[in-house]
C-alpha cells in the first residue's frame, strides 16, 4: 500500500503542474491584471505602469511568469497580488483555509450523521410512510438551488430574530473569530444548514441504496439465522459494510462541497477560500486564482487517494499494490 | 476620478475654486428622498442638512463598506479606493471637506481661517499661505504641522517615480512648501507661470510625517503607510487597539480622545465589509449593520423599502454614463492629421446623437426606481454645481428626433438614409463596433437601444462586450478596439482641471483620458484657461464654452447621472449621502443617536 500511495502522489505532481499551467494561461489571456489601474483618471504614467508591471512580473513572457510562480511556490511564496501591498497570498491562504475547512467540516458532520440515520432507517423500513416521507424530503433538498435556499434561510432567520429576539447571523464571523459559544452558533447555523442539506439529500439516498444491498445479502441472512440480535446484525454486520461505499462517496464529495462554499461564502460573507477565489477573479489577480486552484486541486487529488486507501482498509478483499 | 469605479481620487488635482464655498445648496431638487417603511418620515430639503438632528453622546454604529480593507494610505494607487476612504476619513484630516452639495468647506478644526491666496501675475507665482490651528496634533501628541504638508507634497509631486502616488495633479505644479511660525504656517508657492485654480484639492488625507520618517525615505514610507493600519490619528476617530480583524472585514474605530476639535458623538464606529451588495439589505434588516451605501438596483431598492425602521435616500451622483465616438475612425474623423471638422463627418456624428432617445433610455432603466432620474445635458458640470447649464438639448433633443437626424444626413449629401447609408463620396458607411463592459446589463441595454436607433438611419452598429475596459479604451491590442463605446466618468467637485485631460488634444498613443482622440483648438484653450484662471466666473464660462463646443462637434453624448443610495437606521442623526468622492463619512464626528 505504501508503494501505491507513493506512486499516486508522484502521479499527482504533473497533474497539479498541468492544471495550474492551464489556469494560469486562461487567467493571463482572459484579463489584464492592471486593467483597473490603467483605467484610472488621471491615467497613470507609462513609467508608473511599467513599474507596476515589473513589480508584478508582468513584463516577462508568460512561460517565465509561470516558471517564477512555480519557483516561488516551492519556497512558500505565492507571488505578489494586485489586491494591495498588504495582501499576502500565502498568509491569506493559511487563514482562509481554516475558515473554509471548519465550515465544511461542520456541514459534513451534520450531513453525514443525518444521512446515515435516515438512510439506514428508510432502508430497514422500505416502502413505509417514513421511507416515502424521507424520500420526498430528500428530493426536495436535492432540487433546491443552493443560492436561493440560502437567501430564503437568511430572510427566515431575520424574521425569527425580530420576532423572538434570537441572534442568528446572516454574515460570517469577522476575522474568522469564534467569539463565545452563542456567537459561534449564530454565525455558523445558516451556512452550515445550507451546505449540509444538499449533501445530506444525496448521501441519504446513497446510504439507503447501499443498506438495501447489504440487507438482502446472504451473510446477513446467515447472521440472522445464527440467532444474533437484530441490533447486532444491523450495526455490526449491516451498517459497517454499507458504510464502505458511503465513505468513498463522502470523501470524493468533499471537493464538491468545497466548490459549493464559493456560493455559500459569498452569500453569508465568510472570508474564506471561496471569497478569495471570487475576489481573485474580479480583480484579475492571477496569483490569487492560481493559489486557490493549487489548494483545490491538491485537495481533490489527496481526497481521491484517501478514498482509495480507505476502500482498501475497510474492505479486506481489496488489496492495493 | 476613475472609469466606472468608485475610486476615491481624493487628491485628484482639479479642485474647483469655482465650486468651492460659494455654491448654494441645491436641496432636494434633483434628488428623490423617500422614507423607508419603518418610520414614514421623509428627510427632504437641503442636501447638506438632510437628517440633521440633535444627538446624544455615546453609542456604537456599524457601517457597511464593500471591500475588505487592504490598503491604508488613501493617496496610493491601490489605497485610492472609495471604501477604504470611508474608514480613513475620520483619521486623516483634509484641509477642505467636500460637502453633499459639491461645495467645499474649510476644516475649521484643523485650519485657523481660510488660506491666504496670492494670485499669479506675470512676474509672481501663485502663493497660498495656510495657518494650522495651534492645538492641532496627532493622537500621540506630535503637533500636526508643516512637516505633514511637506511630506504630502514630496510624495505626490511626481519627482520621484518610485513613489506609488495615485496622482500628482496640482502638486507637480508646486515649487516649494515651506513651514514657519514653529511649523504652524505653511507657505505653498507654485511654479512661475503654472498657477493651479483647483488648489483646494490639495492637502487631503494628511499623513503623519513623523511616523513616515521612521520607515525609510518618502517612497518606502509612503508604501509602509499603505500596508499598515494607522496607529495615530489627527481626526475624530482612531483605530482601536487590535481593531483590525484578521480578515480585514471588520475595522473598529473609537473616539480619538486626543482630538483637538469638537469630539465625536459616537464612542465607536465599526466598518463591516460586505463584498456582495445584494446581501446588504438583509444585514441591515438583521441589525448586523446600521447603514449601507450600495449602488442602487431595482430589487435592492425594493428590499430596502420593506425594512422597518430604516430611512433611505436616492440622489443623483457624480458618476455619469455617456456614449463616445472614436474620432480615429475614418467615418467620424480619421488619422491623427485628419480634419475632424469635415462637414460630412460632423453631420454623421451629429445625426447619430440627434436620433438617440435618451429620455426613453432613462425611462426604461434607472427611472424604474428613481422617479427623479433625468437626462444629463452637460458633461463638465453636474446639476447643482455652480455654472451648470444645459448645453446639449438644443442640438440633441432628450427624446431623440429621427426625422431631424435623417435631414442632417440628407443635407450633408448622404444617401441610403434609413436603409444602407452611403457617404457623399459614394462609399458605404462602414459598420461600427460598439463596446460595453461585460456583465453590465444597463450598458448592454444602452448599446442595444443605440444600435436599434442607428438602424433606422441606415447605420449598422455591432454591439459586443469587453472584458477589460481599460485595455479597450486605450485600444491596447487588436481584440480591444472600438468605434463607439459606453462607459462612465466620475465627475468631481473640482471640474476646472479634471476635464482637461478628457477633452484636450492628445498625441497618438498617449491619449491621457481623451480616449477617442477628440481635437478642437478652442476647447484646448478654454480648458487650459479653466485650470489656471483665478476668476471663478471666467472658469465657469470656459467650461461651458468647451462643453457646448464638444456638443456641437458631437464627440460624446452625456446620458444620465447614476443614482446613489444611502439607507440607515432611523434612530441615527446627521448621517446623510455625500455623492462626492469622500462619501457619507465626511461628517462622521457628527453622527449619533437621536436624543
Amino acid at each position: 500500500m505504501l508503494a501505491f500511495t507513493i506512486r499516486r502522489l508522484l502521479v499527482s505532481i504533473p497533474i497539479l503542474i498541468l492544471s495550474t499551467f492551464l489556469v494560469f494561461l486562461l487567467v493571463a489571456w482572459g484579463a489584464d491584471p492592471l486593467g483597473d489601474f490603467k483605467s484610472k483618471n488621471p491615467p497613470p504614467s507609462a513609467a508608473q505602469i511599467a513599474a507596476r508591471e515589473h513589480e508584478l512580473g508582468l513584463d516577462q513572457s508568460l512561460p517565465m511568469q509561470y516558471w517564477n510562480w512555480i519557483k516561488g511556490v516551492l519556497h512558500g511564496d505565492f507571488g505578489p497580488s494586485v489586491q494591495g501591498s498588504a495582501f499576502n497570498i500565502g498568509e491569506e491562504l493559511g487563514r482562509r483555509t481554516w475558515v473554509t475547512f471548519r465550515l465544511v467540516f461542520c456541514a459534513i458532520i451534520i450531513a453525514l450523521i443525518l444521512a446515515v440515520i435516515v438512510g439506514v432507517v428508510t432502508a430497514v423500513r422500505q416502502y413505509s410512510v417514513l421511507d416515502y416521507a424521507a424520500t420526498l424530503v430528500g428530493f426536495f433538498f436535492l432540487s433546491l438551488p443552493v443560492f436561493w435556499f440560502a437567501i430564503l434561510l437568511k430572510i427566515w432567520a431575520t424574521n425569527i430574530n425580530n420576532d423572538f429576539g434570537t441572534n442568528i447571523k446572516t454574515l460570517g464571523p469577522p476575522g474568522g473569530q469564534w467569539g463565545g459559544i452563542g456567537s459561534w452558533a449564530g454565525f455558523l447555523v445558516l451556512p452550515t444548514i445550507t451546505l449540509a442539506l444538499s449533501s445530506y439529500a444525496t448521501w441519504a439516498r446513497f446510504q439507503r441504496a447501499s443498506m438495501l444491498d447489504v440487507l438482502n445479502s446472504d451473510y446477513m441472512r446467515l447472521a440472522r439465522a445464527k440467532g444474533l440480535s437484530p441490533r447486532r446484525v444491523m450495526v455490526r454486520h449491516g451498517l459497517r459494510t454499507a458504510l464502505i461505499p458511503m465513505t468513498t462517496q463522502v470523501t470524493l464529495d468533499v471537493a464538491a462541497i468545497m466548490g459549493g462554499t464559493v456560493i455559500t461564502e459569498r452569500i453569508f460573507q465568510w472570508q474564506g477560500l471561496g471569497t478569495m477565489f471570487i475576489n481573485g477573479i474580479q480583480t484579475q489577480d492571477t496569483n490569487t486564482v492560481l493559489a486557490w486552484l493549487l489548494i483545490s486541486a491538491t485537495l481533490v487529488i489527496v481526497l481521491n487517494l484517501v478514498a482509495d486507501l480507505l476502500y482498501a482498509v475497510l474492505d479486506p478483499r481489496i488489496r492495493l499494490a | 476620478m476613475g472609469v466606472s469605479r468608485r475610486t476615491l481620487a481624493l487628491q485628484t488635482g482639479a479642485v474647483a475654486a469655482a465650486v468651492a464655498l460659494s455654491v448654494t445648496a441645491c436641496g432636494s431638487s434633483g434628488s428623490s428622498n423617500k422614507s423607508g417603511s419603518g418610520t414614514g418620515s421623509t428627510s427632504g430639503g437641503d442636501k447638506n442638512t438632510v437628517n440633521s438632528a440633535s444627538v446624544k453622546q455615546g453609542g456604537k454604529v456599524t457601517w457597511t463598506i464593500e471591500k475588505t480593507v487592504q490598503d491604508w494610505n488613501p493617496l496610493t494607487s491601490n489605497g485610492n479606493t472609495f471604501d477604504y476612504a470611508q474608514v480613513t476619513n475620520g483619521i486623516f484630516p483634509n484641509v477642505y471637506v467636500p460637502q453633499p452639495d459639491y461645495s467645499l468647506k474649510l476644516n475649521a478644526d484643523l485650519m485657523d481661517g481660510d488660506p491666504q491666496v496670492t494670485n499669479a501675475t506675470a512676474d509672481q507665482p501663485q502663493k497660498i499661505v495656510y495657518k494650522i490651528q495651534q492645538n492641532a496634533k496627532w493622537s500621540d501628541g506630535t503637533p500636526l504641522n508643516a512637516d505633514d504638508f511637506i511630506y504630502l507634497w514630496q510624495a505626490q509631486n511626481g519627482s520621484n517615480p518610485s513613489v506609488d502616488a495615485a496622482s500628482t495633479t496640482g502638486y507637480s505644479q508646486v515649487e516649494s512648501v515651506v513651514g514657519s511660525d514653529n511649523g504652524k504656517t505653511v507657505t505653498v508657492t507654485f511654479k512661475k507661470g503654472q498657477p493651479f485654480s483647483d488648489w483646494k484639492s490639495l492637502f487631503t488625507s494628511l499623513l503623519p510625517a513623523h511616523i513616515a520618517k521612521q520607515h525609510g525615505d518618502v517612497a518606502a514610507s509612503f508604501t509602509w503607510l499603505d500596508a499598515n493600519p494607522p496607529t495615530v490619528s489627527a481626526g475624530p476617530f482612531i483605530i482601536a487597539p487590535g481593531g483590525v480583524s484578521a480578515d480585514k472585514s471588520l475595522i473598529k474605530t473609537i473616539r480619538n480622545a486626543q482630538y483637538y476639535g469638537k469630539a465625536a458623538n459616537l464612542d465607536e464606529v465599526d466598518f463591516r465589509a460586505i463584498t456582495d451588495s445584494a446581501q446588504e439589505p438583509t444585514a441591515l434588516a438583521n441589525s448586523e449593520v446600521d447603514g449601507i451605501y450600495p449602488q442602487p438596483q431595482l430589487d435592492l431598492v425594493n428590499r430596502v423599502k420593506n425594512i422597518a425602521g430604516v430611512d433611505y435616500h436616492i440622489n443623483q451622483g457624480l458618476v455619469f454614463e455617456h456614449i463616445d465616438l472614436n474620432m480615429r475612425n475614418s467615418a467620424f474623423g480619421g488619422p491623427a492629421d485628419a480634419d475632424q471638422k469635415a462637414p460630412a463627418k460632423v453631420a454623421l456624428r451629429q445625426a447619430m446623437f440627434t436620433a438617440f432617445d435618451r429620455q426613453g433610455l432613462v425611462n426604461r432603466t434607472i427611472k424604474q426606481f428613481d422617479d427623479q432620474a433625468k437626462v444629463l445635458n452637460n458633461r463638465m458640470l453636474m446639476p447643482g454645481q455652480p455654472g451648470y447649464q444645459d448645453n446639449v438639448t438644443s442640438s440633441y433633443p432628450e427624446a431623440g428626433d429621427i426625422n431631424k437626424a435623417k435631414q442632417l444626413l440628407t443635407s450633408a449629401g448622404y444617401t441610403g438614409v434609413g436603409s444602407a447609408l452611403v457617404d457623399p463620396s459614394g462609399k458605404p458607411v462602414p459598420a461600427f463596433s460598439m463596446r460595453y463592459t461585460v456583465g453590465n446589463q444597463l450598458r448592454q441595454d444602452t448599446s442595444n437601444l443605440f444600435a436599434q436607433t442607428m438602424k433606422q438611419l441606415g447605420i449598422t452598429v455591432n454591439v459586443t462586450s469587453t472584458d477589460a475596459l481599460g485595455k479597450t479604451l486605450t485600444q491596447s491590442d487588436a481584440q480591444h478596439q472600438w468605434d463607439i463605446i459606453v462607459f462612465a466618468w466620475v465627475a468631481t467637485p473640482f471640474p476646472n482641471s479634471a476635464n482637461q485631460p478628457i477633452y484636450t488634444t492628445a498625441k497618438q498613443g498617449t491619449p491621457m483620458s481623451n480616449y477617442g482622440y477628440y481635437s478642437n483648438a478652442d476647447v484646448d484653450k478654454w480648458l487650459a484657461d479653466a485650470a489656471t484662471n483665478a476668476d471663478e466666473k471666467v472658469r465657469e464660462s470656459d467650461l461651458n464654452q468647451a462643453d457646448a463646443q464638444v456638443t456641437k462637434d458631437a464627440y460624446t453624448l452625456p446620458l444620465y447621472q447614476k443614482p446613489t443610495m444611502i439607507a440607515y437606521k432611523n434612530t441615527l442623526g446627521n448621517v446623510r449621502d455625500n455623492a462626492t468622492q469622500i462619501g457619507p463619512t465626511y461628517n462622521i464626528q457628527e453622527w449619533g443617536f437621536k436624543s
